[in-house]
């Protein structure tokens, strides 16, 4: 329980700018997850909070101390790592007690708190077990619990990366788990998990999204999915996104629904490609405006007829379709023409003879109807809701390139 | 164009107290790009050693093209290895994917022509001098590639080589990985903890436990058909409902009554018999559940909902995981089932509301009830 305040903090390393004047605030009991690509600085700023690093300038405080200066073991910080190794010589409970015991003259006290904790993670009755009798979620259980006992009454948990090295299916279970624990009333812990899995990032309070030494976006898991603050972010929190730019041609008045709290305002865009497509937006573009937005491969909803009625709607022939577990990837090889909705007759100018194609990719549930008629080959029509757009002032091609290309 | 058979494989250590590998049989065709998962101490990494021939087998043959190579060095296997974290050597890139060549004396022309050739395959050609410190890992698992392809190796073995990079370049990395298989020829194996990776790319995957082969099939019909509770758990998020069997019509099909005032499905099984009153499991996945809305109109509704059975429940859990919603479902007979449902599903439900649950009596899959439900559920 203790509130992080950074400001203004750098850090040079070898020469290099790592964090550049990151500024932010982790209020008492937080979960915050921070994710960013390799090389983001990610582990330089848990460094520096845990007092592994000094900073080249800035300060950070935690409830309104400044600790800037002092070192690492005053600061009252537990960190797990992914490669977090046990003592392979003592048992559950002596792994758990050991920080403690080295702390503590009253090792009465301390077994008892490892106990409760040893509970908490679900591990009562096993407190002699030797790491080496150990699952490898059991192990994960017993780091947590380390690092959590290392923390005296009002501390910080930092966890990085911690499950990285799991299968996905434990993975699932124990995230839920240790946010969990750490939120329990007896622990209440501010705590600050390092990932790169995005399911892992969602269970975040908030979420940072660091990228090249500074914050890009520091947000509810809502705020970062539906409006990401820019490209990178967005792209980011896409498995594959599909992106097109062009122009307003018109714009209408504000509804009167709200979406996620919002009032929206239709726009209708044509692409460089002469698509017509719509978009729901609660930003303030104008009729004119040049514009990049991308839609996400999961926000397609996919029918085995053709029907061509439905704005937003594409049809177009399977190129390739691959099973991934609970969802089908599918890449739509998709003639474009101008679609219905808007009326057709205002806007013949942009049929032409040759239509271009454009790969579009979707996601969709493996459901019995999917895996039976979402085949190569198929023609299929599919569909997105246009709240699920999102819209940003136009990107030039070349940037375009850099954000999304992966290296 | 090898392909790779292991024969009766037993692998003992500290005098058979620990059975690493126990009895595995197993042929991989030449060309075949197989996944090797399970939990970690399953046997996978004791498996590609003895494939590789960097460990004996306490019992059992090693078949590389029909020849069986039990004792014979890896060196002569023809087997290249990539590792998570590769020994790059602070030589210029040309020199790191020909180093094998030049130790083994093979003559400058050559070496120049297979280096040059195999670092076009791999894209790297254009920075053949660069010394390659500080590269990063994707281009370094290229590297890594080149050196293997260079090396003539037919079989490669990886273990893990994209566990270091960012999800997003392992995604686009491991497509070129598979087209470089295919094309050059290369039958591989990759150990992985990934199982999106496995399922993007592999033919087919072989699930391991306990120094055995579990079930090794393609990954959709790993995924669908799994033959055992494990096996499903650990590829992706099912429910489980406990229940008995209550009629037998006699043709595979089973009337499964679920506890606790559960609803009845009639459930078909190809490959498993029951017997009236016998306790069994009944199996399905996240995706494979639909909710609706008390009022939905059943009766005028577009979709064909014939086969499914209806519940009653009530939402007691909401998150976004990033790509679905994911809803807790309380059932009225205290069971809760985990369902995933894309942000555009076109209902959106709230905490404690009610509503009707569906399950297709198709998706339903059978299972014996086991002697020890917790562990065959645990995927530790």
């Amino acid at each position: 329980m203790t509130q992080i305040k950074i400001e203004n903090l750098s850090f040079q390393r070898r020469g290099f700018q790592i964090l550049n004047n990151i500024n932010l605030t982790i209020e008492n009991g937080e979960y915050i997850t921070l994710v960013g690509p390799t090389g983001s600085g990610k582990s330089s700023l848990i460094g520096l909070i845990a007092g592994l690093y000094k900073p080249t300038s800035g300060k950070i405080y935690f409830d309104g101390i400044d600790v800037t200066k002092i070192p690492p073991e005053e600061r009252n910080c537990g960190l797990m790592f992914e490669s977090y190794a046990l003592f392979p010589h003592l048992n559950i409970l002596d792994n758990v007690s050991y920080a403690r015991h080295m702390k503590e003259a009253n090792h009465q006290d301390t077994y008892d708190i490892s106990r409760e904790v040893i509970d908490l993670v679900r591990l009562t009755d096993r407190e002699s077990t030797m790491p080496h009798e150990c699952s490898g979620g059991m192990q994960q259980r017993v780091a947590l619990a380390r690092a959590i006992m290392a923390i005296e009454k009002r501390g910080i948990l930092i966890l990085d990366e911690p499950f990285k090295a799991l299968d996905a299916g434990l993975r699932l279970n124990l995230r839920r788990e240790v946010k969990n624990i750490v939120k329990s009333p007896l622990l209440n812990m501010t705590t600050i998990h390092v990932t790169n899995d995005m399911k892992e990032a969602m269970m975040g309070d908030r979420i940072i999204v660091l990228d090249q030494g500074t914050i890009r976006q520091f947000d509810s898991p809502d705020q970062v999915l539906y409006n990401p603050k820019d490209l990178f972010v967005a792209n980011f929190f896409s498995t594959e996104i599909n992106h097109f730019s062009g122009k307003i041609i018109a714009r209408e008045p504000t509804e009167g629904k709200m979406f996620r709290e919002k009032q929206l305002s239709k726009i209708i865009i044509s692409t460089n490609e002469n698509y017509i497509l719509y978009a729901k937006t609660d930003k303030n573009f104008q009729v004119g405006d040049e514009v990049t937005f991308i839609i996400r491969s999961q926000y397609f909803k996919a029918r085995h007829k053709r029907r061509e009625s439905k704005t937003n709607s594409i049809y177009g022939k399977i190129k390739r379709a691959k099973f991934m577990g609970a969802w089908l990837r599918i890449e739509l090889e998709a003639p474009f023409k101008p679609h219905n909705g808007l009326s057709e007759k205002n806007h013949t100018e942009v049929h032409t003879n040759t239509l271009p194609m454009k790969t579009i990719k979707i996601e969709v549930p493996t459901t019995r109807t999917a895996i039976h008629n979402f085949i190569v080959g198929e023609t299929i029509t599919v569909y997105y809701p246009s709240e699920f757009v999102i819209v940003f002032p136009r990107i030039p091609e070349k940037k375009l390139e850099q954000i999304l290309r992966v290296d | 164009m090898p392909d790779i058979e292991l024969q009766h494989i037993r692998k003992e250590f500290e005098d058979g107290k620990i059975i690493a590998l126990n009895e595995i049989n197993l042929k991989i065709n030449n060309n075949d790009f197989a996944f090797l998962l399970g939990p970690s101490g399953c046997g996978k990494t004791t498996m590609l050693r003895v494939i590789s021939g960097l460990t004996q087998p306490t019992v059992g043959k090693v078949l590389i093209d029909g020849v069986d190579v039990t004792g014979s060095p890896p060196q002569e296997r023809g087997i290249a290895f990539i590792f998570q974290d590769f020994n790059i050597f602070p030589l210029s890139v040309f020199e790191n994917c020909t180093y094998a060549l030049k130790v083994q004396g093979y003559s400058r022309d050559y070496i120049i022509q297979e280096g040059e050739k195999a670092l076009t395959i791999v894209g790297l050609a254009h920075r053949a001098d660069e010394i390659p410190i500080g590269w990063s890992n994707g281009d370094l698992q290229r590297l890594g590639l080149a050196r293997a392809i260079c090396s003539g190796a037919k079989i490669l073995i990886m273990d893990e080589p994209l566990g270091s990079l960012d999800p997003k370049i392992s995604a686009e990395f491991r497509w070129e990985l598979r087209r470089i298989i295919k094309d050059q020829g290369l039958t591989a194996i990759q150990v992985t903890h990934n199982q999106e990776e496995a399922m993007a790319i592999g033919d087919y995957i072989i699930i391991m436990r306990e120094g055995l082969i579990l079930q090794q099939n393609t990954s959709e019909l790993l995924y669908r058909y799994p033959n055992s509770l494990f096996v499903g758990n650990f590829l992706g998020g099912i429910n489980i409902l406990e229940g008995y069997i209550r009629k037998d019509y006699q043709d595979n099909y089973y009337d499964v009554k679920i506890r606790l005032g559960g609803p009845t499905f009639k459930i078909h099984s190809t490959d498993k018999k029951f017997s009236l009153d016998e306790n069994v499991i009944v199996l399905f996945r996240h995706e494979e559940v639909y909710l609706f809305p008390l009022d939905y109109d059943f009766e005028n509704s577009q979709a064909d909902w014939t086969g499914i059975v209806l519940m009653d429940g009530s939402i007691s859990e909401k998150y976004l995981t990033g790509k679905a919603m994911r809803y807790m479902v309380e059932l009225g007979n205290e069971d809760t089932v985990s369902v995933a449902k894309p942000e555009v599903f076109q209902y959106q439900f709230d905490i404690n509301e009610g509503i009707k649950v569906g399950i297709f009596n198709e998706d339903l899959r059978l299972f014996k009830y086991p002697k020890n439900l917790a562990k065959e559920m645990d995927l530790q």
